[in-house]
Formats: structure tokens, C-alpha cells, sequence
């Protein structure tokens, strides 16, 4: 650590952190574009090539492109969200999910997998979304706002 | 005993943009990085991360190595032995990770021999 002066404990410096910490437990094996492949993701997955995604099993997706049903901002989704209660009462994990292929090979699937905040009929909810191929698979939660048209009866709030 | 060596960035701002958009058009977001050492493929990870039953929350996808603060006065090198699927969920929801390559140091060496050791 004290070879490496830039390795410290300020935020920004917690990727050079990486940097040492991979070369030294695996010499050479970092190289730059891996770091921003990485970034990439968080700005557009979906255009991500999949030869830059075979090895990656997880990304942060926020779905606000038009080609996805989902929006992390409130927004009029409901009629374009497929999930319901199948029960008079709340579980986790719940209800149901949606999946849909793309023409770039990705089967695109959503799932349901906590509510976080109920304030009368409408409701955040963490999302499991997962875009996955034959040959990688990328998930990562999203959070939707969903308009009272969704037939969620919850019997307890979790909060 | 030869182990895989992941590198996992999650946005810093999520946690306080609770719900919105957090990453501006064509900018990166300032991420929190660490690195996952686990003896897991691909494919038992890809496993154990899209099953949302809670049967799964306890698998353990290796060692999560990263720096923080520590109230315990030790150095800034933290870790989470054993990461599971529930720390992913928990404390990683959103984040992005990438194959590095081989590894074939110990916990030991990781920590005590390694030049981050304090």
C-alpha cells in the first residue's frame, strides 16, 4: 500500500485499488478496456456487443430506452406491465414475470422481487431483470413504479 | 487451488437517487469497486444470481475483496468471506462485472503477504 500513494481511501480512488489489488493476485490480467466495459453497461446496456458481455454475469440496468416496457421514472406503465397478485396476500418473492426476445439474440425476463415502498395503491418495486443468450447473462434490479391499474392486494406492507 | 478473479462496479449515486435516473447521457457514473475471488464458473453464478427464491440467498459466490472503513482500527482492506447472493442483492443490486482471470493465491497470501497488508 504504501508503494501505491494514489491508493487511498477517498472514493474515487477505490478503482486504483482494483488496479493493485487484481495485479498483484493476477499479474497482467487487468487490462483498461475491461474497466470500461464495465461503465458501458451502466449507460447502455442494451447496445453492449455480446463478445464484450460472454463473461459477465451481472450489470445495473436502469430501463428508461424506448425499446424497454419499464421505467425507473413514474411514468404511465401499467398497461405494459403484465404482473398481478396471484394471492389476496403480499410474498416475496412474488407474482409473476414477462419475458421477451430480441432481435440481437437476448431473451430480455422480469421478475418481481420485492416491494420497497406502498403509499396508497401505488407501489415501488424492486425488479429482477435479466437480459441473458445462450452464451452470457446479465441481470441486475431495477426499481418501477407501478400506477394503481396493477391488481396488487397486499394483506401486510412490509414498511 | 486455482480461482477466478472478477472485478464488480456498482454506481455510487443509486443509493441516493433512490429510483431515478442516475447516470447522465454519456457520462460515467462513480462506482464503488471490488473484486471477487471465487472457485464458482460462469455458469454456477449465473445460476445462483438469476434465482430470486430465497432458497438461494445463502450460496456462496467466493470472497469479496474491497476497501472501506473499518471501525475496528484495522486497515482499509475489508472483505466479505464468504459473499454470498444475499450480500449481491443486499449491498451490490446494481452493478456491472467482468472476468479478469486466474488466480492462484491463498486467503493468506491475499492478506497477510499481499502488498496492501498493513
Amino acid at each position: 500500500m504504501h508503494e501505491n500513494p494514489d491508493y487511498n481511501l477517498s472514493g474515487t480512488y477505490c478503482q486504483n485499488f482494483t488496479k493493485y489489488f487484481i495485479d498483484a493476485i493476477s499479474p497482467g490480467a487487468l487490462r483498461p478496456e475491461t474497466i470500461k466495459t464495465i461503465l458501458e453497461r451502466f449507460i447502455s446496456p442494451v447496445k453492449v456487443p455480446p463478445s464484450l458481455v460472454s463473461a459477465s454475469w451481472g450489470f445495473g440496468s436502469y430501463l428508461n430506452s424506448s425499446e424497454n416496457p419499464l421505467s425507473p421514472l413514474p411514468s404511465p406503465l401499467a398497461d405494459q406491465f403484465p404482473f398481478h397478485s396471484t394471492s389476496t396476500s403480499y410474498e416475496t418473492p412474488l407474482h409473476g414475470s414477462s419475458s421477451e426476445i430480441f432481435a440481437n439474440g437476448f431473451q430480455f425476463e422480469m421478475t418481481i422481487s420485492k416491494m420497497l415502498h406502498r403509499k396508497r395503491s401505488n407501489s415501488w418495486f424492486q425488479v429482477l431483470s435479466i437480459w441473458k443468450s445462450d452464451e452470457a447473462c446479465v441481470m441486475g434490479f431495477t426499481y418501477v413504479y407501478i400506477h394503481s391499474k396493477i391488481q396488487v392486494s397486499p394483506s401486510r406492507d412490509p414498511y | 487451488m486455482e480461482r477466478s478473479v472478477w472485478l464488480i462496479a456498482r454506481p455510487i449515486q443509486f443509493a441516493t437517487i433512490f429510483g431515478f435516473q442516475f447516470v447522465s447521457h454519456g457520462t460515467y457514473p462513480f462506482c464503488h469497486w471490488a473484486v471477487l475471488i471465487t472457485s464458482l464458473d460462469f455458469e454456477a453464478i449465473k445460476s445462483a444470481l438469476t434465482d430470486s427464491t430465497a432458497e438461494r440467498d445463502d450460496v456462496q459466490l467466493g470472497d469479496l475483496w474491497r476497501i472501506s472503513r473499518r471501525e475496528d482500527g484495522k486497515g482499509p482492506l475489508d472483505n466479505i468471506r464468504p459473499f454470498c447472493v444475499s450480500n449481491a442483492k443486499d449491498e451490490w443490486s446494481v452493478f456491472s462485472a467482468e472476468y479478469i482471470g486466474k488466480t492462484l493465491k491463498s486467503d493468506d497470501e491475499i492478506e497477510y503477504e499481499g502488498p496492501f497488508s498493513v
